[in-house]
């Protein structure tokens, strides 16, 4: 807080360590309101364990976390939802064989009351799933299709569109485009500044580095454990933010002219 | 299946292993039931326990629980316990064979009750003779077309296919009314799997199926239960009349409504009583005859009142 | 089905079709045991003579009574992926109690309270080890089957208990109502009750919730534990109630009752549609299951088919409704 700056998000000093390995180590982030921030790093730097330790799936071993500047500590993942922070989990948030309506509602049904007995109020719940389709501009022709006859892309959607729908002031999303064809991608990636502009921060961690420069505003890189550099997205692109996660000087075959056009002036 | 007969050998091994304890000092038989739902199979218990108490021996009872290779298992057990004799009430009459035959080559004398072992190596069978009984029936039935129904009747019959000794019973009866040369005309058998609510829905789509039917034979204690019931809910006491084995309290109000007509009922204590006393003759050395038969009372009108007191 | 208009058109009208598809297909498994349901009652109008008259479709509604209303409940069983093995179990032992306790004198309304009550504590601590111990339910319940039977044999050491021909009792299963049994009354009660519970509560949503996904469902803060438990209790009490329906129409509590109901029972449900793995269910397939399993035992009887053929041709009928069930829409009974 020395800094004047409320931050939506503020931890600092986080570390974990899994007998003997320093997962987290002195990792400190910071996300501002309606901020996309692409958290990148190699396999095991320790950029899933941050997010689990800010949805409460992860308790640190030392550091502090503030949220709109109040310390918090959470122990569990309820918790970090009555903070108001959101992970999406794909395979852990839709159920197949429910439809689109019922998936966006689950445990929070629409309802009413004959006799004493709760009834869900489908019409209502339906409306209200084509209105907030509509507004994150999310394409699903019926509400009363099955999450399972949809689409990879569509699923993710219903899944962001579920999370979102929480209202949320911090939205960790792991890997939301992977395995997912090229239209659908874009789709998902429109969702992501759609709920953004709505003025939720949103972490995006993805191994699509050419993702993080069409939504992000900023990234930070992960190295075994700690941080190691930020970028704005303009003063980047993506041959450095490859040599940063791979932590030395590499010329990057995969990162090579090409892909460079693809990052927004 | 495979749990189920899992879970019974483990039944079975600690059921041995705890009622067979302090044996050293008197006599002690084992008693191989079938179950312990029918009524039958427990008094065949009381009076085996009975006799056994008044020859001051031990008894050991095992049930089964419907499943036949659980039989084989317990007899090997008892011979491995060194009992002094075996009494097997068999389900599945050829499978338990090998058993009986270790038993005999262990020097473990085994009596079959109820249902005789083909060519088995046991030493005795005690039992109604069940196809002499069911002719018996059937004799009394065909007197019963005879003299109350001007000589024709239809009938139809409500069985237990997986009881052996069920289907002895039906083909007596058949033989006797097939002999007495009536006007009777078999309908349809139908299936009533020794339980009662699957007998009842069987004996009510029999009589569906045949409405001309004014005669109906049950070959054992649930198929009678379950016929009884479905007589009195398809309306029918006033045109078919019952025929078949094992009372039960139902069946004697049957009786004294007029509709039920002739029961078949077996000496089941006297059954176990006699396999009892006959394994004590055999320990002293004695002989017994091969087949010991236990009579069976037809049961009417006229001589129901002496059973009543046991349904009370 | 598609009532809902969008203006998307272009990529609508390629998720509109498979808007259809998806309705066949998610009720595929419902129209394909309506039409085999309807192929066998009309063989068996044709072949038999008695199979359609008011008597004997009565007589099939009466009989197959206490397998529509444990199939019901079972259809929520399976749906969350669990299974309920201890159903005829149950059903023997309240037959055999309740029979006892009438003839200790006690008022017949408290018994059939006493012994509904005794199901639903039963299918609580079944539900108990599966939802909260995490016992698999093929195994707590395959326990429940042993034990529960066995104290039904305890119980009556192995006697069958008549109940006075008088009882009001007896009514249950014996009497009729604007000329239908009080049997077949009651199971349609139940099964309106079921089928609105199913479809049109947050708990019948839970329950398929969680067959397809328990995980999601818990995270989004539904007790599902509590909800799986119910599920047990919910079958129990069925099988309770059928065990009531059976005794007072046989005037006799017998604890050999119920033998192998509980494979009829998940033979309905499962020829219905519902999957064995859970997150799909259907109360009208169940009911169509139930109803074409006991048509086919009486059929199979008016038809004057050998009773040694019975159990070949009805196990073969079965597998057959199954089969065109999946091959004519594949998907519908797939595994997840």
């Amino acid at each position: 807080m020395s800094s004047g700056e409320t931050y939506r998000v503020r931890m600092s000093g986080i570390s974990k360590r899994y007998n003997a390995i320093q997962t987290l180590d002195d990792v400190s982030l910071v996300l501002r309101p309606g901020e996309v921030l692409g958290l990148v790093g190699d396999n095991g730097a320790g950029k899933s364990t941050l997010s689990k330790v800010l949805s409460g799936a992860v308790v640190p071993d030392a550091g502090t976390i503030e949220i709109d500047g109040m310390p918090v500590t959470f122990t569990s993942p309820a918790e970090a939802r009555a903070a108001r922070v959101e992970m999406v989990y794909q395979d852990l948030s839709l159920c197949d064989t429910v439809d689109v309506a019922g998936n966006l509602f689950l445990g929070r049904e629409p309802r009413r009351r004959i006799a004493g007995i709760s009834f869900l109020d489908k019409k209502r719940m339906h409306e209200q799933t084509r209105q907030m389709l509509d507004r994150l501009g999310i394409v699903i022709a019926d509400t009363r299709l099955k999450v399972e006859n949809l689409s990879g892309g569509q699923r993710q959607s219903i899944a962001i569109g579920r999370a979102a729908s929480f209202e949320p002031s911090v939205l960790i999303m792991d890997e939301p485009t992977a395995a997912l064809a090229v239209a659908e991608v874009e789709a998902v990636l429109d969702l992501i500044r759609a709920v953004s502009a709505r003025g939720v921060s949103v972490i995006l961690i993805t191994h699509r580095l050419q993702d993080l420069f069409l939504v992000c505003d900023r990234i930070q890189v992960m190295y075994e454990g700690r941080n190691v550099a930020e970028r704005l997205i303009g003063e980047t692109n993506i041959e450095d933010v490859v040599n940063l996660i791979v932590g030395r000087k590499f010329n990057a075959r995969s990162a090579t002219s090409a892909y460079r056009d693809g990052a927004p002036a | 299946m495979r749990p189920f007969k899992l879970l019974f050998r483990c039944a079975a091994v600690i059921a041995i292993c705890s009622t067979a304890m302090g044996s050293a000092f008197a006599d002690t038989f084992a008693l191989v039931n079938i179950n312990q739902q029918a009524l039958f199979f427990n008094q065949i218990n009381e009076g085996a326990q009975k006799a056994a108490d008044a020859a001051g021996a031990k008894l050991v009872i095992f049930n089964a629980n419907n499943v036949p290779s659980a039989q084989n298992d317990a007899i090997e057990n008892y011979i491995t316990q060194k009992v002094d004799g075996i009494i097997l009430v068999a389900i599945d009459v050829n499978g338990v064979k090998p058993a009986i035959t270790a038993a005999k080559a262990a020097g473990i004398p085994v009596i079959a009750i109820d249902a005789q072992i083909p060519d088995g190596d046991n030493v005795a069978f005690i039992g109604v003779d069940n196809a002499k009984a069911g002719e018996d029936i059937g004799k009394f039935y065909a007197d019963y077309v005879k003299s109350e129904m001007g000589g024709a009747a239809k009938i139809g019959i409500v069985g237990a296919l997986n009881s052996f000794i069920q289907n002895q019973r039906l083909d007596g009866f058949k033989k006797a009314v097939t002999d007495s040369g009536l006007a009777i005309t078999f309908l349809d058998t139908v299936d009533g799997q020794n339980v009662q609510e699957t007998a009842m829905s069987a004996s009510e789509n029999l009589m569906t199926a045949n409405p001309d039917m004014t005669t109906l034979y049950a070959t054992g204690e649930p198929a009678l239960l379950g016929a009884v019931s479905a007589v009195t809910s398809q309306g029918r006491t006033g045109d078919v009349k019952v025929f078949g084995w094992d009372l039960t309290k139902q069946v004697i109000q049957g009786i004294d409504d007029g509709w039920v007509v002739a029961v078949v009922q077996q000496d089941p204590a006297g059954e176990g009583k006699a396999a009892v006393e006959a394994l004590v003759k055999l320990k002293k050395g004695e002989t017994v005859e091969p087949i010991i038969n236990i009579p069976v009372t037809i049961v009417t009108k006229d001589n129901v009142d002496k059973y009543r007191a046991m349904f009370q | 089905m598609s009532d809902v208009t969008s203006t998307h058109s272009a990529q609508s009208q390629r998720v509109r079709a498979g808007t259809w598809r998806d309705a066949v297909l998610a009720n595929g498994s419902v129209v394909s045991i309506a039409l085999f349901f309807l192929v066998v009652s009309v063989i068996f109008s044709v072949a038999t003579d008695a199979f359609l008259t008011s008597p004997n479709l009565l007589n099939i509604l009466r009989q197959s009574a206490p397998l529509l209303i444990v199939a019901a409940a079972m259809t929520f069983v399976i749906t969350t992926g669990g299974i309920d093995l201890s159903v005829g179990s149950v059903l023997a032992l309240v037959a055999t109690l309740s029979a006892t306790l009438l003839q200790l004198g006690l008022p017949w309304p408290l018994v059939i309270l006493a012994m509904l009550a005794l199901g639903a504590l039963l299918g609580a601590v079944q539900g108990y080890f599966v939802a909260y111990e995490g016992i698999p339910a093929f195994i707590v319940t395959l326990a429940g089957l042993s034990v529960i039977r066995g104290v039904a044999l305890l119980i009556t050491g192995g006697y069958s208990i008549p109940i006075e021909p008088g009882s009001p009792f007896t009514v249950l299963g014996r009497a009729w109502l604007l000329g239908v049994p009080a049997p077949a009354l009651i199971a349609l009660a139940i099964l309106a009750i079921a089928y609105i519970a199913f479809n049109e509560t947050p708990f019948g949503r839970y329950v398929t919730g969680i067959g397809a996904n328990a995980e999601a469902v818990r995270r989004a803060g539904v007790n599902t534990r509590l909800t799986t438990l119910f599920v047990y209790v919910i079958s129990a009490a069925a099988a309770a109630l059928a065990g009531i329906i059976i005794a007072a129409r046989l005037g006799s509590g017998s604890s050999n009752a119920g033998q192998g109901f509980e494979l009829e029972v998940i033979a309905a449900v499962v020829l219905g549609g519902t999957s064995l793995f859970g997150g799909r269910g259907t109360i009208v397939g169940t009911v169509l299951g139930a109803l074409t399993v006991a048509v086919i035992g009486n059929g199979l009887i008016l038809a004057h088919l050998s009773p040694f053929l019975t159990p070949i041709v009805t196990g073969t009928i079965i597998l057959i409704a199954i089969w065109l069930n999946f091959r004519l829409f594949r998907g519908a009974v797939r595994s997840r």
